[in-house]
């Protein structure tokens, strides 16, 4: 039932968002915002990649508004957001390449030091998510594996990729289970074994996160749209679509589902963030 | 023997009961041309034997040229097997049943009845391949000019090769070059022969010596394989990137210093997702063309741009760089510019100026935030409609913003 709920609310907001920000609280336009993070309590953060800042929005009765801007020079260009269970707000920079805290009222935080990591060929996380207990899971392309390290950066396992893949995002479910999809290859694996080919629903998938409901929502950034799969893999749908008009997507990045199922894009190409509410 | 097993087992002949004698030669009263045919040095067994209802119906048929079954499948009906059943590769003339494209039924001056000798049979659709074997400085010699191809391919199907290779690389290769002490000394006593030939060697030719690709990495040129190996073995001193950071640092640093970094650069291979390290016979030592090499992953991009009914000449040509940058870049998707109207205008400076009005004044009806540029109403690697619209027809696209004239 509840999965047909939140199919029912995809399909519903696919014509038309229910809000749209395009700027900060003074007017000034988003340049190419790559990232986004929310909670059940209508935080939003957005991560205004092109003007190498975040934004805070709170949604409520249906529309975002714009809050404090944060910018400090450690995070010179944010792009993958993930707010933790205590309320802290991290994100990847994507120069650096490092896991930033953003601290009380917008200050630097400190970084995610790493510890105790085993050797390998390299060390280049291009996304990271956290699970219930606020483990930050990294993927680490430069050496083919998710790093999990618990709250304070040390050491906790690492997971191989599955020989012949290629991982651009990682989730985890509420089992604890390190859901990934490969981009090029459109195959969604749960641990190392293979869930599901999504290369028919989906040109280029690069981001996927996992509702309260246990779905799998894929953004195929190329395809311009979301794709819905059970959590057996099964397709279930495809959502939104290409355009510039409010409701529809160009270039999505990352997406936020809370626990209410509203649906936030960075939508990338177009500027802008987008919300899906989950009431209609 | 075999002929005769061969004519035996050939496609049911109808029960014309001919008179005596009478098979082939009544054929030949009207079908004159062939006394020149029969006097050609290699004739078609069942013509040789005058058993012209072996293949065709004296008095109708269903298919054309009088043929008694599918001209697809009236060869094999006699020469089975020709495409073995768990084939590797196969030859798609073979598979396909179009052996006339190789072969005249009937009789050629040619043996195995080929419709042109050797490698210029080969030449009518491979041209490319023979024309740069018979340009190449350093030719590889196999046998005479009529079994260069064929000395390592089958010309029907492969049941242990792909692209009809008669064996695997190495195998096929060390079957003529015996890893004997010069072969060794050759390869300065590196263990190549577990390593494929062709990853380094050019296996029709080449201009370089030794019949490397025509593109060869500095170090395999000067013979320092210790500079990545660990001498005497194939293994690599480091893996990745790290491998050619000793020699490209700078380079390296500045790629991995953008914002947007090509995966497939910091990837767990590195710079050997999309370059080979030895020789190439692309610049750049890339691994294939581009639409290889960047189709190996984005062949969604690339199954686009054939969909698309116009056609967008850097994709069509493989000439992915011409508008990204395949290391990384400052600005999304690997653009090598960041204003849309300026990197059209590299190849379309007419439409810089004359166009739809376009530029960054012009603030897009749909988007507060975007401005009007090419890429408002064109997908650069195409769509299903015409002119790489997002919209199927040109009114759909127009009323998108000029909404006073929608219907």
């Amino acid at each position: 039932m509840r999965r047909l709920a939140l199919l029912c609310l995809l399909v519903a907001s696919a014509v038309r968002a229910d809000a749209v920000a395009y700027g900060d609280a003074t007017g000034d336009a988003l340049k190419s915002p790559e990232g986004v993070a929310c909670t059940a309590e209508g935080r939003v953060v957005l991560a205004d990649s092109g003007n190498g800042r975040l934004l805070t929005y709170t949604f409520t009765d249906g529309s975002l508004v714009a809050g404090n801007a944060i910018k400090f020079p450690e995070l010179g260009v944010p792009v993958r957001l993930q707010i933790d269970s205590r309320g802290n707000l991290l994100s990847l920079d994507a120069k650096t390449r490092r896991i930033v805290r953003v601290g009380e009222e917008g200050k630097f935080g400190g970084f995610v030091v790493p510890t105790g990591v085993p050797p390998a060929a390299g060390f280049f996380p291009v996304s990271f998510k956290l699970d219930k207990a606020d483990n930050l899971y990294l993927l680490d392309v430069a050496s083919a594996r998710v790093v999990v390290l618990d709250r304070d950066g040390a050491f906790v396992r690492q997971l191989a990729e599955p020989k012949g893949a290629t991982f651009s995002d990682i989730a985890i479910d509420a089992k604890g289970t390190v859901l990934a999809v490969d981009g090029p290859h459109g195959v969604v694996y749960a641990g190392d074994a293979l869930l599901s080919r999504v290369k028919e629903y989906a040109s280029f998938p690069s981001y996927l996160t996992v509702t309260e409901q246990g779905l799998i929502v894929l953004v195929d950034n190329h395809g311009n749209g979301l794709v819905v799969l059970g959590a057996d893999g099964a397709f279930l749908g495809r959502r939104l679509s290409i355009g510039w008009t409010e409701g529809l997507i160009y270039y999505p990045e990352q997406i936020c589902i809370d626990a209410k199922g509203n649906t936030f894009v960075a939508d990338r190409g177009n500027n802008r963030i987008q919300a899906f509410t989950a009431s209609k | 023997m075999i002929w005769l097993v061969l004519l035996l087992a050939a496609a049911p002949a109808p029960n014309l009961k001919l008179l005596p004698g009478a098979q082939g030669k009544l054929c030949l009263g009207c079908h004159k041309d062939f006394d020149a045919k029969l006097k050609k040095p290699f004739v078609h067994t069942p013509v040789k034997g005058m058993d012209c209802t072996g293949c065709h119906n004296p008095h109708a048929s269903e298919h054309g040229k009088l043929l008694s079954v599918e001209a697809a499948q009236i060869c094999t009906s006699c020469h089975k097997g020709i495409v073995p059943a768990q084939a590797k590769s196969t030859h798609q003339p073979a598979a396909e049943g179009n052996c006339t494209a190789c072969h005249d039924p009937h009789a050629s001056a040619t043996k195995f009845e080929l419709v042109k000798s050797g490698i210029e049979a080969c030449a009518t659709c491979h041209a490319t391949v023979t024309d740069a074997w018979k340009r190449a400085r350093h030719k590889h010699q196999v046998g005479s000019a009529a079994s260069a191809c064929t000395a390592c391919h089958d010309p029907h199907a492969s049941a242990n090769g792909e692209k009809l290779l008669k064996g695997a690389d190495p195998g096929l290769c060390l079957s003529c070059h015996k890893p004997d002490k010069k072969f060794a000394a050759r390869h300065l006593g590196y263990p190549v022969q577990k390593a494929r030939c062709a990853s380094c060697h050019d296996p029709h030719g080449s201009d370089q010596p030794g019949m490397l690709y025509d593109t060869v990495h500095k170090p395999v040129a000067n013979r320092q394989c210790a500079e990545c190996h660990v001498p005497g073995s194939l293994a690599t001193k480091v893996t990745g990137t790290a491998l050619c950071t000793n020699c490209h640092k700078q380079q390296i640093s500045q790629m991995l210093d953008k914002a947007h970094v090509h995966q497939a650069v910091a990837g767990e291979k590195g710079c050997l997702n999309c370059h080979t390290p030895h020789a190439s016979r692309q610049r750049g030592l890339l691994g294939g063309t581009m639409t290889q090499v960047c189709g190996s992953c984005h062949a969604d991009t690339i199954a686009r741009q054939e969909r698309s009914p116009t056609k967008h000449k850097p994709v069509v040509e493989g000439d992915c760089t011409a508008c990204h940058s395949p290391h990384s870049s400052e600005v999304a998707l690997l653009m090598k510019k960041p204003d849309t109207l300026q990197l059209c205008g590299t190849c379309h400076d007419w439409q810089k100026h004359s166009t739809h009005p376009i530029g960054a004044k012009l603030v897009d009806p749909r988007n507060k935030n975007l401005s009007l540029n090419c890429l408002s109403c064109h997908r650069a690697h195409g769509t299903e409609y015409k002119h790489m619209n997002p919209y199927p027809t040109t009114t759909e696209l127009c009323t998108k913003c000029h909404k006073q004239f929608k219907r």
